[in-house]
């Protein structure tokens, strides 16, 4: 199963953006693509306008009270993307969660238990802290998207999210295939902005997307019209550069898999 | 002055399964390979975005300049009647003062007969 978390300490980097994006881009590409807001804030779900039903199942009943993940998923005004959304209950996941076994799993085992998995990607919105929603996202996931900033804060953040990450993965014995830093809303007219750029490439190098997502006003604006960049300004700086790191993930998640030995 | 990067390089990193290096990595491999024509189309785009980019924000000065000089125009307008409507006010104390004086001066000379 193809997951990707998309995940930073520091808030406000674009990870919704970035699975919004992402996730449009590579349904219009002919991917079948399930988005998964964990977010409490659920902006990810007021971008895609999807409210579940009060009957319908919720995240929530899913990871605490093990009902199907797929009872809980919605369709999208694309018929390839999909959406878990965020609901109420995402206040109460985190205490919920406390007290249940294997609780860091439990997001995993859900996707692991739909059979057959329609899905080629799964992309999963955290919020930017490190609650036991996070960790579940973590731990469903095969590989890590860390969208930082051109600013010190977002490359100290860095720092700690990479210690973070060293000692969990240890201490659990999990490994992600895949981590990826992800430059984004960068402007290199501004020196501050490319002396960030060449410290990451300096010490992050063998984790730095080779494409970045340029500074955009259209992010702005598609941000107060609560729409996904890639739908509201499918032209613009910032949808177009969106595209090219959907093209390198595509590179990288699809086609560059060996087939593993059975 | 210290480096803040360098001072706050990472000391400790996980290890993914699966990490391609990042000679290896397909966009590595295509960026070497690439030809000069390419690399000029490369270039001539990146200057189209950088234009497109300034023309984006000179739009959006314009539409604000445009919405300023509406609202410069208006309170220019609202200053305009302000004025007239002060020359009316002046205009018509003038004139009670005048009928106020003449009352005044018709009672004074009732009281001296």
């Amino acid at each position: 199963m193809n997951s990707v978390a998309v995940f930073s300490l520091k808030g406000g980097t674009g990870k919704t953006t970035l699975v919004s994006s992402l996730g449009w881009i590579l349904a219009e590409r002919g991917h079948h693509v399930l988005m998964i807001d964990i977010d409490p804030q659920g902006h990810l779900t007021q971008l895609f306008k999807e409210k579940p039903g009060k009957s319908q199942t919720k995240l929530y009943d899913s990871l605490i009270h093990g009902h199907p993940l797929s009872e809980t998923i919605l369709p999208t005004s694309h018929p390839n993307l999909f959406l878990v959304p965020a609901t109420e209950d995402h206040f109460h996941l985190n205490t919920a969660l406390f007290s249940t076994p294997w609780k860091e799993w439990k997001l995993k085992d859900a996707l692991y238990a739909i059979d057959p998995f329609p899905y080629e990607l799964v992309l999963i919105d955290s919020g930017a802290n490190l609650s036991l929603c996070t960790y579940v996202a973590l731990f469903a996931a095969r590989i890590l998207i860390i969208p930082v900033l051109p600013d010190l804060l977002s490359y100290l953040s860095l720092k700690s999210l990479f210690a973070f990450l060293g000692k969990t993965c240890k201490y659990y014995n999990y490994s992600f295939d895949m981590i990826w830093i992800l430059m984004n809303r960068i402007n290199n007219h501004r020196p501050f902005d490319r002396e960030n750029k060449k410290a990451l490439e300096r010490f992050y190098g063998r984790f730095l997307i080779p494409e970045m997502v340029r500074e955009d006003l259209k992010f702005f604006e598609a941000a107060r019209e609560q729409v996904p960049i890639a739908i509201y300004a499918p032209q613009s700086i910032a949808a177009r550069d969106m595209r090219k790191v959907a093209n390198f993930l595509e590179k990288v998640i699809f086609q560059s898999k060996s087939p593993k030995p059975l | 002055m210290k480096d803040p990067y360098e001072e706050n390089a990472p000391s400790d990193f996980p290890s993914p399964k699966e990490q391609p290096p990042i000679e290896e990595q397909p966009y590595a491999e295509e960026k070497k390979i690439i030809a000069v024509k390419e690399t000029f189309e490369a270039w001539k785009k990146e200057i189209m975005d950088k234009i497109q980019y300034m023309k984006e924000n000179l739009d959006v000065a314009n539409r604000d300049r445009e919405a300023l000089s509406q609202e410069i125009d208006r309170l220019k307008e609202e200053l305009t009647n302000s004025k007239e409507h002060a020359r009316e006010l002046e205009k018509k104390l003038d004139e009670s003062m005048e009928t106020f004086n003449n009352l005044l001066g018709e009672i004074r000379s009732a009281l001296s007969v």
